[in-house]
């Protein structure tokens, strides 16, 4: 029987080049500061102290039960990586394994060239191995999971979790990537670098649910050949400082992509998502669907970019943007932007900021429901979109599991 | 007055109309029925150089070929379409719009233009005949306009523009009796013996109202069957498949 | 042609002559003020430095203090990078290679009246449609006229001053009312704010000033008008306006300047006060020579606007039309001091051929209750590039703010961009805040609509543009918005076909 997929595996770190370059260009750039557009509502020094301070995490052996809880298991095969290396004993194998060492021409062709900034290439630099989930051409709907477990030692220290996804053609490919562990003396440095074919599918949930003192800076990078289909699920669920930066390119014609998601940064967490589109291809349609729930003393912001490159034709983007404010305390900070090149699209996008509406809430109430049952109604209706949008269905269940976990409301 | 021949039109290379032929003499009313999907609206979409159609064929109008043309030059040979979704335009005043028309057209028939005030009195008299709430012209093109608010709109751009042919595609969708009855009354009232007009209608009801001298049924591309106001009445009762032979 | 005015929606104007003469301008089909007046002029020597700052003082007759406010702005300015962040590009500013100061030299001691006003200048300001002598005067519009750096000429100053209403240029005001200026100079948009701020409080020339007493409503509509003329002088005006308790005013600004292959840099500076119930209303018809349609020469306007609602209950209402110069980096905002105070911003711009406008707003939320509204409507044609950029804030004290924005971008041609760059920070959860986007090019069926109904192509196309400007012109003053919908069709001329 021939895998649907071929074999999921860690391989060790990137082809030199790529860390020499990402090295070269660390030397160059240096880490982002406030002043940098895209850093202006991250709390970048405290990422950025973390760095100046740490050494690198060693690669530690946790109890499986640091797992236990938060992980869902979707009777999927699962890679389990340690401060980023591979731990073979906590990892689900189902089809997986660990043979053979990626060269380095797809790999390249997949990560580009360029970084998209300080934090990006030092993941390149210091990652130490990468999970590499691979699809053969024409293989049927497969669900794989990949879980990045970050675990503290004496000191402050960064890890470097690093995952590589390739979508062959035709291909269709389910993938939940779950951050989880840290502490406040941790900095998760994360990278993943996505890649899908001509014609392919691809449905990554990528579930920040780390420790909520923990520190969180992601990069997401994504290819779309023709034709190619990409749903991103984009959670941001723990961390008390989480930035995610996510870069998508629709390279082929009539590809399409979703983005869609939720953050919901708990007292004195602050989560900040950007997403980033270029259509650089005719006939592309992308979606930002992004909501926030922010509790009293959170802050959560979203910058959103679609970007449609001059000559191309037909190309349909939207974004939305909706912040819920939980709090006397709460903040949100929306960047919905367009920046089009060319006369023949349409593009649209709204944001809205404010708290639960009043009417509806004593509408509610008026019909004999508690405060506290009418306000979880609200905030559940206002979040139906983004957790509605995932599949399949476990894996919803798990993560409005771990939204409700994550969100535990202060009563005013 | 209207003279289609050999017409083809396709969409993104499927031929919606194939080789239709139409005669329209002046004075005329003709109804255009079928089903749906039939090409009714394609035809009254190439009548007036809509883009995305690839055409031949040839449609004259008086005489003047059409194809080929723009679509206001269509307009200055004397077509109206009345539109089966008439459009929004935000922003543009009715009035504004329907006096810059109507002056577009005067000018292309080397008459003088009419001035905003003449124009006022011309509009609102035939705003009165289709019981029109005055404010309307006010208003943005259709903007926020009830169905039957806008079909009534078509009508008072038809009755002021003065075409020598007129299409009506779909006119009666979206319409209730009264209001029916309102824009069947203006299309008789406008009848004259140097207008034609043709009635697209996938319902027979209208043609209860407006009483039509020829009927033609549009199927697969081409008309499939005329005849007089009896095949209308025939259709009502039998649907389009009566009288078809069997494959 | 006369049909691109809505005389439906635009009653006829009632001063004759100004908008059959935008309707005039309109058929010439090019920018129809690049003539330059043969006067002669009194310049300051190219460059800048601590002792021209000092000149322009004196030549305006500046009391110390006001040189040292000068001068404090100027050291800060040498020390400041030049922004860069606008999305606009063009080649570096040789700040020592143009004049600080020109005027028409005066014929005598100074133009106490108009008799004295040099005829040349009387006429090019009558060519401009801004008549200044007494029998020819637009009826119910006062007028400053301002030639390169000096106030040529304020009409209805008299009538003004009998409701106690101060409208001068800027240097008599800090001649004959230095303790007002001294009080509001610099209290909205301090001498440091930014680069091009800080260079304009160095070296601003004149411009206008007006006071408007507490409960009083202003008679008539206030106007400037900036004309530059002089080759490679920069234009630094300042605007001051104050309405007091319970005072109204609303303000016309009108640009234009000669046709040259430099670029001309003007950087002006407006400050805007309302205190408790007071409104201001500031309309602009921007409309500097954007350059050829090659891009060469044509106006930098890097312009810091901004109004305080100082006040309880105060408005402060933007409307500008945006059609010319190359460069335009304008965000004419509002703080939001005074509880229940308001906010509005209403923008046209153009951009067409080589043009880049990089404009917009800033709305900051800090009174209880405050409100704001942004509309903004951008067109971009040929190869010009047209950038919304925004900020909403609403600080923790604006309980209960409300900001509702709408930002829409047209398209006409494959090879122009248009882009939105919204930012929103709300710290108060009884915000509500709305921001709501679209860009695309004209609608084909309306287009086809239109054409259906005997209309070219060009004119449906101006009409529906002006149709998509329409909730902004109804916010100009009525004269106003007859030129601005003249001045769309010149401005998108040959852009469409």
């Amino acid at each position: 029987m021939s895998p649907a997929v071929s074999p999921t595996r860690v391989v060790p770190a990137g082809p030199s080049e790529l860390v020499s370059e990402a090295e070269a260009w660390l030397a160059a750039h240096g880490l982002p500061g406030r002043r940098d557009e895209a850093w202006r509502y991250a709390p970048v020094s405290r990422f950025r102290d973390a760095v100046a301070a740490a050494g690198p995490a060693p690669a530690a052996t946790p109890q499986g039960a640091a797992l236990a809880g938060v992980v869902g298991w979707h009777d999927a095969p699962t890679l389990v990586l340690v401060n980023g290396l591979w731990d073979e004993g906590l990892s689900i194998p189902g089809r997986a394994g660990t043979d053979g060492l990626l060269d380095s021409g797809p790999l390249r062709g997949i990560v580009g060239s360029g970084c998209v900034d300080g934090f990006d290439a030092l993941n390149r630099v210091g990652h130490r191995s990468s999970a590499l989930i691979a699809t053969a051409p024409g293989a049927a709907e497969v669900l794989v999971q990949v879980v990045h477990l970050s675990v503290p030692s004496a000191g402050t220290t960064v890890a470097h979790p690093r995952t590589v996804v390739d979508v062959a053609p035709r291909s269709s490919l389910t993938l939940v990537e779950t951050f989880v562990g840290g502490d406040h003396t941790m900095l998760t440095n994360a990278a993943t670098v996505i890649r899908v074919g001509e014609g392919g599918h691809l449905r990554h949930h990528r579930v920040q649910v780390g420790d909520p003192s923990g520190l969180h800076v992601g990069h997401t990078h994504a290819r779309l050949a023709t034709g190619a289909t990409l749903h991103l699920g984009l959670f941001e669920l723990g961390a008390a400082a989480a930035h995610h930066r996510c870069d998508v390119v629709l390279a082929g014609d009539h590809a399409t992509v979703t983005a869609a998601g939720l953050y919901s940064p708990g007292p004195d967490q602050h989560h900040d998502t950007l997403v980033r589109v270029e259509h650089a291809a005719s006939d592309g349609t992308s979606r930002q669907h992004l909501r926030g729930v922010v509790a009293d003393g959170g802050r959560g912001s979203f910058s959103g970019s679609v970007v449609v490159d001059a000559g191309t034709t037909g190309n349909d983007a939207s974004q939305a943007n909706h912040s819920l404010l939980l709090g006397r305390h709460a903040e949100a900070d929306s960047r919905p932007w367009l920046e089009i090149h060319s006369d023949d699209v349409r593009c649209s996008h709204g944001s809205s900021v404010g708290r639960l509406d009043d009417d509806a809430l004593f509408y509610l109430r008026s019909r004999g429901i508690d405060r506290a049952t009418a306000r979880r109604m609200l905030i559940d209706a206002f979040v139906a979109d983004a957790l509605g949008a995932i599949s399949p269905p476990q894996v919803a269940t798990w993560v409005s599991g771990l939204f409700d976990a994550a969100h535990r409301e202060v009563p005013r | 007055m209207l003279t289609i021949r050999d017409l083809h039109a396709s969409v993104d290379g499927r031929e919606v109309l194939s080789g239709l032929d139409l005669d329209v003499p002046a004075g005329e009313v003709h109804a255009l029925m079928g089903p749906n999907g039939a090409g009714k609206s394609t035809l009254a979409n190439v009548l007036a150089g809509r883009d995305g159609y690839d055409v031949t064929g040839s449609v004259a109008l008086d005489g003047v070929e059409l194809l080929g043309l723009a679509p206001e030059e269509r307009a200055a040979a004397g077509l109206f379409l009345g539109f089966q979704h008439p459009m929004e335009i935000p922003g543009v005043g009715n009035m504004y719009f329907l006096r810059t028309a109507l002056n577009a057209l005067r000018r292309a028939r080397g008459l003088d233009e009419v001035s905003a005030v003449d124009f006022i009195g011309l509009a609102r008299g035939q705003m009165a005949l289709l019981d029109m709430d005055p404010s309307l012209l006010s208003r943005s093109v259709n903007d926020g306009f009830s169905g039957g608010e806008k079909k009534r709109n078509e009508v008072l751009q038809l009755s002021l523009l003065e075409p020598r042919l007129v299409v009506l595609d779909e006119i009666d969708s979206g319409l209730d009796v009264d209001a029916l009855r309102l824009v069947a009354d203006s299309v008789e009232r406008l009848r004259s013996p140097d207008r034609s007009t043709v009635i697209i209608t996938h319902y027979p009801r209208m043609l209860e109202l407006v009483v039509p001298d020829r009927v033609h049924v549009l199927r697969g591309g081409r008309i499939e069957r005329s005849g007089d106001r009896s095949l209308a009445d025939e259709l009502a009762v039998a649907g389009f498949d009566a009288g078809r032979p069997v494959p | 042609m006369a049909d691109v005015i809505d005389a439906d929606a635009v009653p006829a104007p009632q001063r004759s002559g100004r908008g059959a003469d935008a309707v005039s301008r309109a058929v010439e089909a090019e920018y129809a003020f690049g003539f330059v007046t043969d006067v002669e002029t009194d310049v300051v020597p190219k460059g800048l430095s601590e002792e021209v700052v000092a000149l322009i003082s004196a030549k305006n007759d500046e009391p110390g203090w006001l040189l040292e406010w000068r001068l404090g702005a100027y050291r800060h300015w040498l020390t400041m990078p030049e922004p860069t962040w606008a999305y606009v590009s063009h080649p570096p500013i040789d700040y020592q290679d143009m004049h600080y100061w020109a005027a028409p030299k005066p014929k005598g001691d100074g133009p106490a009246s108009l008799d004295e006003v040099d005829p040349e200048v009387l006429a090019t300001f009558e060519k401009l449609g801004i008549p200044l002598e007494e029998q020819k005067r637009l009826s119910g519009i006062a007028v400053d006229a301002v030639m390169d750096s000096v106030s040529v000429a304020t009409t209805f100053k008299a009538a003004l001053a009998d409701a106690g209403v101060i409208f001068c240029s800027f240097s008599e005001a800090v001649r004959e009312h230095p303790e007002l200026v001294r009080r509001y100079l610099g209290s909205v948009v301090g001498p440091r704010d930014n680069f091009f701020a800080a260079l304009n409080s160095a070296v601003f020339s004149d411009g206008s000033f007006c006071f408007v007493p507490a409960g009083v409503a202003c008679p008539m509509e206030l106007s400037t008008y900036f004309r530059i003329n002089t080759a490679g002088t920069g234009q630094f005006e300042r605007t001051l306006i104050v309405a007091e308790e319970g005072a109204s005013v609303s303000y016309l600004e009108g640009c234009t300047a000669p046709m040259r292959d430099e670029n001309q840099l003007h950087a002006a500076v407006v400050e805007l006060v309302a205190l408790d119930d007071a409104s201001i209303k500031y309309s602009t018809v921007q409309n500097w020579y954007p350059g050829d349609a090659d891009g060469k020469g044509g106006i930098y306007n890097f312009v810091t606007k901004r109004g305080r609602c100082a006040g309880a209950r105060s408005r402060i209402s933007w409307t500008q039309v945006e059609t010319g110069s190359a460069i335009t980096w304008k965000y004419p905002s509002v703080i939001l001091q005074g509880d229940e105070s308001v906010g509005e911003f209403y923008s046209v711009a153009v951009s067409n051929h080589r043009q880049q406008a990089d404009t917009g707003t800033k709305m900051i939320h800090i009174g209880r209750d405050t409100s704001s509204t942004i509309v903004s409507k951008g067109i971009s044609a040929g190869h010009g590039q047209n950038t919304y950029r925004g900020l909403v804030k609403v600080l923790r004290s604006a309980e209960g703010a409300r900001n509702s924005t709408r930002c829409d971008s047209l398209l006409l041609g494959p090879d122009c961009g248009a882009h939105t760059f919204p930012y929103v920070e709300v710290r108060n959860d009884t915000a509500q805040v709305s921001h709501e986007a679209s860009t695309s090019k004209v609608d084909a069926d309306q287009l086809f609509y239109c054409r259906q109904r005997g209309l070219t192509e060009e004119d449906a196309t101006t009409m529906i543009v002006n149709g998509f400007c329409r909730e902004v012109f109804d916010e100009l003053p009525m004269e106003y918005a007859v030129e601005a919908q003249a001045l769309m069709r010149v401005t998108l001329e040959g852009a469409v076909g």
